[in-house]
């Protein structure tokens, strides 16, 4: 399995999400109202040593990843990692018009009338798979626009997506994905997880390998089902040639200090650490905690 | 002794969602459910092996299950938990409870001659902040209740809406007062106990045609705790919903939702690890483990109930038709206003 940078990049703290205060989340959204405000902090990121961005796939993704691609000179030799899809998007319209209506809308609003017939004629010429898992191809296809041109490394399924196939025991349909993401886009599959164990354990029962799983890993075992017990003991018995690990959510630990929350995720055997941050003295100290005694440039040197 | 097994009515986003977590479950299994839509009873059929049916009836008919999820728009809860009831099911109902006080009061005198669990799907007595702040009330931490505030802001309703679906429609159980004021009311009650009246009710439609999309209102109880609740499910800014609720007591008080809290109080309290002022905690510091977590701890924990009440022979759920009752007696007067 291709190696994956150890320090990712993430975004949430341009978009509003704060899983330890809606207070701070409202400020961030007020102030990165703006595409400039956000792409001044990536500057200012990869002048630090960033090498590698997770995006999850909003509606503001276009205008980003445009902005990286006018600039190819400077920042082609980023790896991406995109999230999909961006779970809020679709939230209200699948309460209002149920899951089908949704989709249609969605196909409906996001392409020309042509761009929805090619896409239809593709998806009805792929030559196996129920309707349910060519409509998914379609989705993905649909997601992954913004970000052509960029070095996709990654393509991550959001977790609401990845839980509820993995809770309903719909486990070869993330087989579909994987298989997918690695054809189409030669990009590694990545699934993200509130439940480690849990998955890890169906891919391997299913032969899905070769697999990033990213999952929230902190010393307050905070969204770690069923614990942080299970955590530990899965990934020490992680291949990591099957399965690379992404921790996130790594500072959600409450009152410690930063310090003492990479610690206890640097001595785990994972593969990578996706952090959010966004001033000057907060990223540089977060690359530093987060490449621990690893290289953070360890993808790329190889 | 088998699993228990278990029919979910309606698969709407909650029907799936309570699916979802019922199947990581080792001591249930999803054996049936009923459902409209063709789509959705053939890709549960096909992939999952659940029995389908077109409707509850024709589900209660055939099946016997040992506890039913009911997730149906909220008009037809009555009808579908009654035929429940006749089953010897136990019933876990989705909120609000029902679409009006006479069907609330028939589903919990139904229920109270029997041993069934019954529960309602009062998702933030689950949270792990809210239990938090409650074992804080119960143990006086704050002194005594004087007023308690609920507000409950969402992005539901954001642009004109004409008429789609059961929440667009006051008979069928939707507007702003049965689906959120519901929840902001509920909370107020699991806190500090139930109210009696409302007072000063303003109502506001913003986009939709046939029901309120905000209301304010104060709210009254015998034993003079003061209240009011502030809703809004056509508001903008907000992502995600949110329940933001303040209780003041005459030793402190505290402001909570569901990530956190920050509560005053005038002396240490060991027990909850709180120093004399204003305390802030995180909802990772409160926070407990979840066997499954699919859309927050709380989804999960409230059916782990459910369960654990079936397994202990009809006890008492946390969150019963009759705490759900006292909810909609509010609801009724809020409507009516």
């Amino acid at each position: 399995m291709q190696p994956i940078d150890r320090v990712v990049y993430g975004d949430n703290q341009f978009f509003g999400i704060n899983h330890r205060s809606q207070a701070k989340a409202r400020e961030q959204t007020e102030r990165f109202k703006t595409q400039k405000a956000i792409t001044d902090v990536y500057e200012r990121a990869i002048a630090c040593g960033v090498n590698a961005i997770m995006l999850n796939s909003n509606d503001r993704v276009g205008g980003i990843c445009d902005w990286f691609r006018e600039r190819r000179a400077d920042y082609g030799h980023l790896n991406w990692y995109p999230s999909i899809p961006y779970p809020h998007k679709y939230a209200n319209l699948v309460t209002e018009k149920g899951v089908v209506r949704a989709m249609i809308e969605v196909l409906l609003r996001r392409n020309s009338a042509f761009g929805l017939a090619e896409l239809m004629v593709k998806g009805a010429g792929l030559a196996f798979g129920s309707r349910e898992i060519r409509l998914m191809k379609l989705l993905v296809d649909l997601e992954m626009r913004p970000f052509q041109g960029l070095n996709v490394k990654v393509v991550f399924l959001q977790n609401v997506v990845v839980d509820l196939l993995l809770g309903l025991g719909l486990i070869e349909v993330l087989g579909e994905y994987c298989r997918y993401i690695h054809r189409r886009f030669g990009a590694l599959p990545g699934l993200i997880t509130q439940n480690l164990p849990r998955l890890k354990s169906e891919l391997a029962k299913h032969g899905i390998e070769r697999v990033v799983i990213c999952a929230s890993i902190n010393k307050a075992g905070y969204l770690m089902s069923p614990n942080r017990e299970a955590y530990v003991e899965a990934l020490r018995g992680n291949d990591p040639q099957k399965y690379a690990v992404m921790a996130m959510s790594v500072l959600a630990s409450g009152a410690i200090s930063a310090e003492e929350a990479f610690a206890f995720v640097n001595e785990l055997p994972i593969q990578s650490i996706v952090f959010g941050a966004s001033s000057e003295a907060n990223i540089r100290s977060s690359l530093a905690l987060a490449s621990g005694h690893h290289s953070a440039f360890a993808a790329n040197s190889q | 002794m088998g699993k228990y097994r278990i029919g979910i009515i309606g698969m709407g986003r909650m029907g799936v969602t309570h699916s979802c977590i019922l199947k990581t479950d080792p001591r249930v299994e999803v054996t049936c459910l009923a459902d409209t839509s063709r789509l959705v009873r053939n890709v549960f059929q096909k992939h999952l092996g659940i029995r389908p049916y077109k409707s509850f009836h024709e589900l209660l008919n055939a099946e016997t299950p040992d506890a039913v999820i009911v997730c149906t728009p909220p008009h037809l809860h009555r009808a579908v938990t009654e035929e429940a009831l006749e089953a010897g099911s136990h019933a876990f109902v989705e909120k609000p409870f029902t679409a009006s006080e006479r069907d609330a009061a028939a589903l919990v005198d139904g229920f109270g001659a029997t041993k069934l669990v019954n529960q309602v799907g009062y998702v933030n007595r689950f949270n792990d902040v809210f239990r938090a702040a409650r074992r804080m009330i119960k143990g006086g931490v704050i002194g005594d209740v004087k007023e308690c505030h609920s507000t409950m802001l969402s992005g539901t309703v954001i642009r004109p809406v004409k008429a789609a679906g059961w929440r667009a429609g006051r008979s069928t159980g939707g507007g702003a007062i049965f689906e959120m004021a519901s929840h902001a009311i509920d909370l107020m009650h699991f806190l500090v106990g139930a109210f009696d009246r409302v007072k000063n009710v303003k109502k506001r439609s913003i986009f939709s045609a046939q029901v309120e999309d905000a209301v304010d209102a104060d709210l009254a109880s015998e034993r003079g705790v003061a209240g009011s609740i502030t809703i809004n499910w056509s508001d903008l800014e907000s992502r995600k919903p949110t329940n933001r609720i303040d209780v003041i007591g005459s030793r402190g008080e505290i402001t909570a939702n569901q990530h956190g809290m920050r509560i005053r109080v005038e002396d240490a309290v060991p027990e909850f690890k709180l120093v004399p002022g204003w305390n802030d905690l995180e909802i990772p510091q409160l926070s407990s483990n979840v066997p499954f977590y699919l859309r927050g701890n709380e989804y999960t924990a409230q059916l782990v109930h459910f369960i654990d009440c079936i397994e202990k022979g009809g006890a008492p759920a946390d969150c019963t038709f009759s705490d759900a009752y006292q909810t909609l007696k509010l609801l009724t007067q809020l409507a009516e206003a």
